[in-house]
């Protein structure tokens, strides 16, 4: 059976965590990249949740906020200490300053990198090796030329995101205000002469609104030395987030029967001929599928 | 305070020279957020750029800002061996890798880019520990986010085109438009496409449910940011750059000449100190189907000024 670590995000609504059971999930993270209400609310919420992941023995992993109330410095600290007093695991950081920040305070806590920090070639990875870092996050700008040509040399863990909304990016506070006026979020964004919907907005976050799936590409990962894997199930509904479980579950059971001809599993010809050149969250909107098919 | 001009041939950084910028940025042809647009330099002009800078004693930056991954490591460190051949005062970095690559095989100071995404103080004496000479700071740092930086030298970016995302957190091209090696973080206007309307974060989308029009940012494309002198004055803040290396000479040189005339006006008698109109006119001159709003004080954290 592969020896896969499943890590799946969730968002701060999610209290209910009974649909992992039976899952290959071995970490949960908590937490928001942005964080709208005040701080004491905000802990007060990823407390509960990390109360009920306690339930499940699980890996309690936390995002920090790449923007978090008046972005003061102290409410990063505070975030990090009320983690670790949890019992959390792991720490998810967004930036350097995040990152010194939980070296600074000396706190004994498995350290990740955010696919927001950089991370893009093997030097990269030696300078955060050298910060503390023991796992990043993988941009989904990167293809799977660029995963398996880092995996090969580098010090750290990599965690490829297989499925979920991809984050496009953090709008900055004015143009916050600006989509928000009138708007109810989340608010789901077409171009101009309509169509699809392309992405949504959550507060400050912009994601995709069609979800990344990589999950049967998983085995090409294992082969490259990739085996830790991540689902951003922040801005899926419960079913949504079971559906993936669903065929996951699937895939696992698989995974078993390896080496039997009649299972084909892995990258079909045709997503081979156009693997090369197309960025995972990209995988979509070319109208091809791409290495990332989005669902 | 410094003021550092864009300039994308000999003859734009000739311009920003002469209309007193104290130092000039520009590229190669590889390996730099403007890659797209055809807006480096070759070695020899770089080599002429350098000249000029000497002749006037001023400083040459080098871009060198993009992200290489793994696959173009050897090629982007290279292609910068060959262009420090130029002998720059500092060099413009984003990546981490390349930080640290620069210190140990160069004596040059490293500046690093604002496609960092620095946000706070941590994270500028982080990059200063790694090796960084000075850092710019994100577009959308408030003020109060970098005052205990310490005496690491902080760049901020004063006039220019503006982002709607979070400096190093955008992948609106990417999704959009496709991987294009090597990565920059930001957007990747190509050279067909010069227009900032092209530019994701300036396009209008509309709301899906209703129809109703969703723009990311609703003020114009380019920002000034004259009246934060005395502020970044005050926080440590040593050098202002002007965004714009695909922009004219003639733009170069009006927006220099302003910032110029600012900054010595400040240094000189700063209480009491305000921005002109006159030279509020002199840029709005340069942007005529577009708005140019001074922003309130501080940039980031005030409601923005009907612009529709």
């Amino acid at each position: 059976m592969n020896t896969i670590s499943l890590c799946i995000g969730l968002n701060s609504s999610v209290c209910d965590l009974s649909f992992v059971v039976g899952t290959n999930v071995t970490t949960v993270q908590v937490g928001d990249l942005c964080v709208s209400n005040d701080m004491d609310s905000y802990i007060q919420g990823f407390l509960l949740q990390v109360n009920e992941i306690d339930k499940y023995n699980l890996r309690k992993a936390l995002l920090l906020p790449a923007v978090a109330p008046g972005s003061e410095q102290g409410a990063i600290e505070r975030i990090i200490l009320a983690a670790c007093e949890a019992g959390v695991d792991e720490i998810i950081a967004n930036s350097l300053g995040e990152i010194r920040t939980v070296r600074r305070l000396g706190v004994e806590v498995a350290l990740t990198a955010s696919d927001f920090v950089c991370c893009y070639c093997l030097q990269d990875a030696l300078v955060l090796k050298d910060l503390g870092v023991t796992r990043v996050r993988l941009s989904p700008e990167m293809d799977f030329s660029h995963v398996s040509t880092l995996a090969s040399g580098t010090p750290l863990d990599l965690q490829v995101i297989v499925y979920g909304r991809i984050t496009l990016g953090v709008l900055q506070e004015f143009s916050r205000d600006e989509v928000s006026t009138d708007c109810s979020l989340p608010l789901a964004v077409c171009a101009e002469n309509g169509g699809e919907a392309l992405f949504q907005i959550h507060g400050a976050e912009i994601v995709s609104e069609r979800c990344l799936d990589l999950l049967r590409q998983i085995p090409d990962f294992e082969k490259v030395g990739v085996s830790d894997f991540f689902i951003d199930a922040r801005f899926l509904d419960y079913d949504n987030s079971v559906r993936s479980f669903d065929s996951y579950e699937k895939l696992s059971t698989t995974l078993t029967r390896v080496g039997d001809d009649t299972v084909k599993i892995g990258l079909t010809e045709e997503s081979e001929a156009i693997r090369a050149g197309y960025s995972f969250c990209n995988g979509w909107f070319h109208g091809k599928p791409g290495i990332g098919v989005f669902r | 305070m410094e003021i550092v001009a864009p300039c994308h041939s000999v003859d734009s950084a000739q311009v920003a020279l002469s209309a007193s910028a104290d130092a000039v940025y520009c590229s190669g042809k590889r390996f730099h957020a403007r890659e797209f647009c055809d807006v480096g330099c070759t070695l020899d002009d770089l080599k002429v750029v350098r000249d000029l800078c000497s002749k006037f004693v001023r400083k040459y930056y080098l871009v060198f800002n993009a992200f290489p991954s793994e696959l173009d490591w050897q090629e982007c460190v290279d292609v910068l061996d060959d262009l420090m051949a130029s002998s720059p005062d500092a060099v413009i970095v984003s990546s981490l890798g390349l930080i640290r690559w620069i210190k140990n095989h160069y004596h040059v100071p490293i500046v690093v880019s604002v496609l960092a995404g620095t946000w706070d103080e941590a994270t500028v004496l982080d990059l200063s520990e790694l090796g960084a000479s000075a850092v710019t700071i994100s577009r959308g740092a408030r003020i109060g986010m970098v005052e205990g930086h310490g005496d690491v030298p902080l760049k901020t970016i004063a006039h220019g085109n503006s982002c709607s995302l979070l400096d190093g957190t955008c992948r609106l091209d990417s999704f959009l438009g496709g991987v294009r090696d090597p990565f920059t973080r930001q957007c990747k206007p190509r050279l067909r496409e010069k227009s900032n309307a092209t530019n994701p974060c300036r396009r209008e989308y509309r709301d899906r449910d209703n129809g109703r029009r969703v723009i990311f940012q609703r003020f114009p494309v380019q920002f000034c940011a004259l009246s934060l002198i005395p502020k970044w004055n005050a926080c440590g803040v040593k050098s202002l750059k002007i965004n714009g290396r695909t922009n004219t000479p003639d733009w170069i040189r009006k927006v220099v000449e302003v910032y110029r005339e600012a900054v010595d006006s400040y240094l000189e008698s700063p209480l009491g100190w305000e921005v002109k109109s006159e030279w509020l006119e002199a840029l709005r001159s340069l942007v005529p189907t577009e708005r140019l709003e001074t922003m309130p004080d501080p940039i980031w954290e005030l409601p923005l000024h009907e612009h529709h």
